[in-house]
């Protein structure tokens, strides 16, 4: 347990000694906060597909089609907020 | 405390540029380029060897060939544009079967995904976005039977009328409308296409890159670390699954968008 501990402080430290401490919980926090709102909209996105498909089994194909393409456009802007801690 | 653990490299951008490993006539070749052709190669070969000898009881390769082009042609095409959108079948299977290949490079050895390079998905997506804007120029020019020099111009002017224009909304509004949508329909489309496949391949390296790196760091770390290595391992291997899924979902995903757009661009009325 005490080995965990210390190996998690040592990353810690890793992480706030790479760059500016403030600079790098920023870009930690970039990626966070980029991921609220798309996670948000998938989860109503495969919700309402999958009572969809419960109530009208015989689309369930259509139904899926069309959940892939909106899971295709939302996920786009966590990745977008993944590559800022990149770029920033 | 030093002693406990080695030097920890975090993976990141710097993991995906490789140095030169040779010229051929002056054009410098590094182990990206090696993979491109290496992935070419697989998908001509699965092509070649599956449909050499065609026959009507497909064996194993004919199968899954006509496996995944029947799964592009009923659950893409006609789901998304229709039987006219059947001309797209040989482009849409065709990229479909690069990327899939391509991104199970990732998972599997040699570790090593085109995709990873932003270039090679911008490529296919600005060839995408040429074909869906030709595509629906000459979708108005056939449906307003427009003939003569100026019809080319003419069909463009209808076909951005109908991309940009959205019918039924008051003028004042059409100021703002009409940029927003020529943007994101004209011109931010073929980049979010890449970086989507991109970005994805990317995450998912750089999270296995990690996983197994803790590994790696656990494994020479202190004694008593050493058995919590199994840890991040299984967890490793958990993510290699994941990592296949998203391979097979995001050429899906590529394939499907790319239909939606053609569906749309072809639509004479918005």
């Amino acid at each position: 347990m005490a080995g965990i501990v210390h190996l998690a402080g040592a990353l810690l430290a890793q992480v706030t000694t790479t760059g500016d401490g403030l600079t790098s919980v920023a870009k930690a926090l970039v990626f966070g906060l980029a991921t609220i709102g798309p996670t948000v909209g998938l989860g109503i996105v495969i919700g309402k597909a999958i009572e969809a498909m419960a109530r009208q089994p015989e689309y369930a194909g259509t139904v899926r089609t069309y959940m892939f393409i909106g899971i295709g456009l939302i996920e786009l802007y966590a990745l977008i907020g993944f590559a800022l801690y990149w770029i920033t | 405390m030093p002693g406990l653990i080695v030097a920890f490299e975090k993976p990141g951008t710097q993991d995906f540029v490789w140095p030169t490993m040779f010229k051929i006539f002056g054009f410098p070749v590094n182990w990206i380029i090696v993979m491109a052709v290496v992935t070419i190669a697989v998908v001509t070969a699965f092509f070649y060897f599956g449909l050499r000898k065609a026959k009507p009881v497909p064996g194993r390769l004919q199968t899954m060939i006509e496996m995944g082009v029947g799964f592009v042609r009923d659950t893409i095409i006609m789901e998304v544009i229709g039987p006219e959108g059947l001309k797209y079948l040989p482009l849409l299977s065709s990229v479909f079967f690069f990327f899939l290949f391509a991104n199970l490079f990732s998972p599997f050895p040699p570790n090593t995904s085109i995709d990873t390079r932003l270039a090679f998905p911008l490529v296919f997506a600005l060839f995408i976005w040429g074909t869906y804007n030709v595509a629906g120029v000459r979708a108005q020019k056939r449906h307003a039977g427009l003939h003569g020099p100026l019809s080319y111009l003419r069909a463009t002017g209808k076909y951005l009328k109908v991309q940009c224009v959205p019918s039924g909304a008051p003028a004042p509004i059409l100021v703002l409308l009409v940029p927003t949508e020529f943007i994101s329909n004209i011109i931010v489309r073929p980049f979010s296409l890449a970086l989507r496949l991109f970005l994805n391949m990317m995450a998912g390296h750089m999270i296995l890159a990690l996983i197994f790196g803790v590994t790696m760091l656990m494994v020479d770390g202190a004694i008593f670390l050493k058995p919590f290595a199994i840890l991040p391992l299984a967890l490793g291997m958990v993510w290699i699954l994941v990592e296949i899924f998203v391979a097979l979902l995001q050429a899906f995903i590529f394939v499907i968008l790319s239909s939606t757009y053609i569906a749309s661009a072809i639509s004479t009325e918005h």
